[in-house]
């Protein structure tokens, strides 16, 4: 237990949680007065208010608020809860000691997965407290808001565990911890930016080569939209095809009202389907397992390593 | 109860190719300071880690207090000091105390109570709440010891004490280890290359080499085998007893002389030793002269090992 505090503490001091605090704030900031100056301006309809910003601010907490910094920080702690012990040498005297080896792991997994969660919902209130106090939002947009929150939180609680498994997987398997870093960074990169815009480009390729089972953008993103659409938030065409570039679940191809757009002469949009690839619950299984493996696999890892 | 603490059979590790320690069979008696003596490379380290439960061997087996190297109840029974003192950079010494204590299975209370007697034991006072991350070499080995306390273990296992210290704080630690060894019931295994602070503190040792024992048993007896047969002998009358030796033992005795203090000095090959330790005495008894000293001239463990390395050496 006193290792499981001891790390608690270590991952979630003061001065790194208010760096990330701030980094986390930058973009809720920037968008909340592009809202208030684009959208709460008062010429758009209270329906269309809704629907924009109920748009934006899914992206934002798929992308950032729980997306890319989130993962590469918290990951970045992870990797860091084995690696240093063992380039420090502190691992040699910690398994010496009256605690097994699966007791040490699985301590400090269990601090990392409380310091993600407590993290991401800590980024989720920020986000919200921004938006809504800079952009001086309407109040019913602001209850829907914050009615999305415990659905948020379990889809953190998922990601949060996938993470935080992988993350001390990694430990262990890249002896240097730049490198470990490195590496997720770039799969973290890969999976939120790079795919999406492969996707976009060249969606015959992806398909014919079956590549929705690895593509991760995907796999998180319909989780994610699993989640959110358990509020009943109706995205309307037009935030589908914004929300879409960023949340690969849509079929935009679909979304086109070819006969409207004939006739009118510019591309008009009706209620996009979510691409069926693959099932969410079994996502979720998936993932799960992948998160418990992960764990297993690191404490037989640990287990069986020689600490020199 | 088994009279070892510490008893390994045919314990092996192998890196790769590489064989850092074989067949090692030790036995380390309870309550005895038993000193683990090699070059570096010898495989000391190797074998304390494979006896913390740090490294796996490769083949054999080995105990701790009846119970499995390596195992829960074999690490429960030690307190082990690395030849390199590690600290968490954020823990003052009186937090990191603290943590290996409640580790170790002490409740924060006795922890408490414990780190700071041991604070108190090892004169830190001044720097409980200093980190010993910053600490020098010295003071960082006496936190480094007294983490190995905490538990009150049965077995102290220390990597190298001295390693890397300078001078004054190598004494420190020598007679901190003489004073625990003094106070308290502990076994304590001890590896080192600098024999001269061992010969001090250890009772029995083990001389490795490449990862193979060469050499072990009780100090005396190791000692006794490299006795190079050499006698001190004082008495009241040291003229007679010079020239009666000189003229009746001389069979046995290859030199006598009279030193510059007066003391006679015998030599004699190491088989015939006991013939003069039992002629000795019905000399002086007969001839009613009264016995000051009579002591054989020890061999030092530098000596013994600077012996054993250079014949292997030459052996090659």
């Amino acid at each position: 237990m006193v290792i499981l505090i001891n790390n608690f503490r270590n991952l979630l001091n003061w001065k790194s949680t208010l760096i990330y605090i701030f980094v986390i704030s930058i973009v809720p900031t920037i968008i909340g007065f592009v809202l208030k100056s684009e959208i709460y301006d008062g010429s758009m309809s209270i329906s269309s208010q809704t629907d924009f910003t109920i748009g934006i601010y899914y992206i934002l907490v798929f992308m950032w608020v729980l997306g890319i910094p989130f993962l590469i920080v918290a990951s970045a702690k992870g990797i860091g809860l084995i690696a240093n012990e063992m380039s420090e040498g502190t691992l040699g005297l910690l398994v010496s000691m009256k605690i097994s080896r699966y007791q040490i792991l699985i301590y400090k997994w269990i601090a990392l997965y409380i310091v993600m969660l407590l993290l991401g919902t800590l980024g989720i209130f920020t986000n919200i407290t921004i938006i809504t106090t800079i952009s001086n939002m309407d109040n019913n947009i602001k209850t829907l808001l914050i009615e999305s929150i415990p659905n948020l939180i379990k889809y953190l609680i998922l990601i949060g565990f996938i993470f935080s498994s992988l993350s001390i997987l990694l430990s262990l398997l890249i002896k240097s911890k730049v490198v470990a870093i490195i590496s997720i960074t770039f799969y973290i990169v890969i999976i939120f930016l790079i795919i999406p815009l492969f996707k976009t480009l060249l969606l015959s390729y992806y398909e014919q080569y079956y590549l929705y089972y690895i593509d991760l953008n995907y796999h998180f993103s319909l989780i994610y939209y699993y989640f959110i659409d358990a509020n009943n938030n109706t995205f309307s065409p037009a935030i589908q095809s914004v929300v879409g570039n960023f949340i690969g679940v849509f079929d935009l191809n679909k979304g086109v009202d070819k006969d409207l757009s004939v006739i009118t002469g510019i591309t008009l949009m009706k209620a996009a389907p979510v691409y069926s690839y693959l099932a969410a619950t079994n996502l979720i299984i998936y993932w799960m397992l992948f998160g418990i493996i992960g764990l297993i696999v690191s404490i037989r890892i640990l287990t069986k390593r020689d600490i020199t | 109860m088994n009279n070892y603490i510490i008893e390994t059979n045919n314990l092996t590790k192998k890196f790769g190719n590489f064989v850092a320690v074989k067949d090692l069979n030790l036995k380390i008696s309870r309550n005895k300071i038993h000193g683990f003596i090699g070059p570096n490379g010898a495989g000391k380290t190797t074998t304390i880690k494979m006896l913390t439960g740090a490294i796996h061997p490769s083949n054999g087996i080995g105990t701790i207090d009846n119970f499995k190297i390596g195992s829960k109840k074999g690490r429960s029974s030690i307190g082990y000091a690395p030849a390199e003192s590690l600290f968490y950079q954020n823990m003052t010494t009186i937090d990191y105390l603290v943590y290996i204590g409640q580790i170790k299975g002490l409740s924060q209370k006795e922890a408490v109570e414990k780190a700071f007697s041991l604070i108190e034991y090892f004169e830190l006072d001044d720097n409980a709440y200093r980190k010993p991350f910053n600490f020098s070499s010295g003071m960082k080995k006496k936190v480094i010891v007294a983490q190995a306390l905490i538990n009150d273990p049965k077995v102290l296992i220390l990597d190298e004490p001295t390693a890397n210290l300078d001078p004054t704080a190598r004494i420190n630690i020598i007679e901190i280890l003489k004073k625990l060894i003094s106070e308290r019931d502990l076994s304590i295994f001890i590896s080192s290359h600098i024999l001269s602070e061992l010969e001090s503190l250890v009772d029995e040792v083990t001389l490795v080499r490449s990862g193979e024992i060469v050499l072990n048993g009780s100090l005396h007896k190791v000692k006794n085998i490299f006795n190079k047969g050499q006698y001190q002998i004082d008495t009241s009358n040291n003229n007679f007893l010079k020239k009666y030796l000189e003229k009746n033992c001389n069979e046995f005795i290859t030199s006598i002389e009279e030193n510059n203090k007066g003391l006679i000095i015998v030599n004699v090959e190491n088989e015939n030793r006991y013939k003069l330790e039992s002629v000795i005495s019905p000399i002086l008894s007969h001839f009613k002269i009264r016995l000051l000293k009579f002591v054989e001239e020890e061999t030092s463990l530098d000596e013994i090992y600077k012996k054993i390395y250079d014949s292997k050496q030459n052996m090659r």
